[in-house]
């Protein structure tokens, strides 16, 4: 940029121009959409087909699973103190919204699974209608952070899986892992790996 | 045309204004990418963002990432007000030249 006598209109058109700038840096790579969802998905179906072929110890999955949530829930809390709080770039409000965010969802995920334990919840399969409720204002936040509609769109889905759960758990049996997996399906790994093919293709168009 | 008076001389720079709006607009960021989005080169952002230290209109802090000297800047309150106070004198003026 050369230096030299600014208008009014400039100033404005420059102003314009930064902040419309800035705002192309919040985008979503959709890495840990994918990488979470994967993991929910399978674990419900290994989940069911254990039921299915009555394999001792059915629910162990969950155990794991439990234990993979713990770390990413103290990773997510502690990363920026643990870790070198490394900047790309740039650091928007909505990143670090979006991180705070990813915290209280682990954090509210682990209490929740405890919960569903010690209350016997989870005994019911009522508890994935919980985890759904949670799944889908988590995808609805982000959506709206990111203007992502069909992460949206996913939330919704969740919301409906919830319902449907909630109505008619009894009935469901194991089939409640099924509706858990395809809820994940729609409203995790479609969205994650369109937006990180969406990712993929804006960062090589501008180089990095 | 009247003068731009009211308008701060600090900000009212191409390079000077165009940083500050994107500091404005997000938390930190790191030199090479003013530097992209500005479309400046390397020794004139250098002097543009010493200046906007030097009024305390942004913080500068060096550090190392993967081995390589990092450079991040961040506007401050005072550097926001500025930016405040600067915008709203230029509607103010736009709005009289109409």
């Amino acid at each position: 940029m050369e230096k030299n006598k600014l208008t009014g209109e400039d100033s404005i058109k420059i102003i314009e121009q930064m902040i419309g700038r800035a705002k192309e840096e919040e985008k979503d790579s959709g890495l840990g959409w994918i990488v979470w969802g994967w993991m929910l998905f399978l674990a419900s179906i290994i989940n069911y087909i254990m039921i299915v072929i009555d394999a001792p110890n059915k629910y162990v999955i969950w155990n794991y699973f439990g234990v993979v949530g713990i770390f990413f829930m103290l990773y997510s809390i502690f990363k920026n103190k643990l870790f070198k709080t490394k900047v790309q770039g740039v650091k928007t409000y909505t990143n670090e919204m979006v991180e705070r965010m990813g915290a209280a969802f682990f954090i509210s995920l682990v209490i929740m699974v405890f919960g569903n334990a010690t209350t016997g919840v989870n005994r019911t399969g009522v508890n994935f209608g919980y985890l759904l409720l949670l799944y889908g204002f988590w995808m609805y936040i982000h959506a709206s952070a990111f203007r992502y509609k069909l992460l949206t769109a996913g939330a919704f889905v969740n919301w409906a899986g919830a319902i449907i759960i909630f109505v008619f758990y009894k009935d469901l049996g194991k089939n409640i892992l099924l509706i858990h997996a395809a809820c994940v399906a729609i409203g995790y790994l479609i969205p994650g790996h369109i937006a990180q093919q969406r990712f993929v293709r804006t960062s090589k168009a501008v180089g990095k | 045309m009247s003068d731009f008076k009211d308008l701060d001389p600090i900000l009212h720079s191409q390079l000077r204004l165009a940083v500050v709006s994107l500091l404005v607009s997000v938390k930190e960021a790191e030199f090479t990418f003013l530097k992209e989005k500005t479309n400046s080169t390397a020794g004139n952002l250098s002097v543009q963002l010493q200046k906007l230290k030097e009024v305390g209109y942004i913080d500068i802090t060096k550090q190392f990432k993967d081995n390589y000297p990092q450079t991040l800047c961040k506007i401050t309150k005072k550097g926001i007000k500025a930016f405040e106070e600067y915008v709203r004198n230029l509607r103010e003026y736009l709005d009289v030249n109409k």
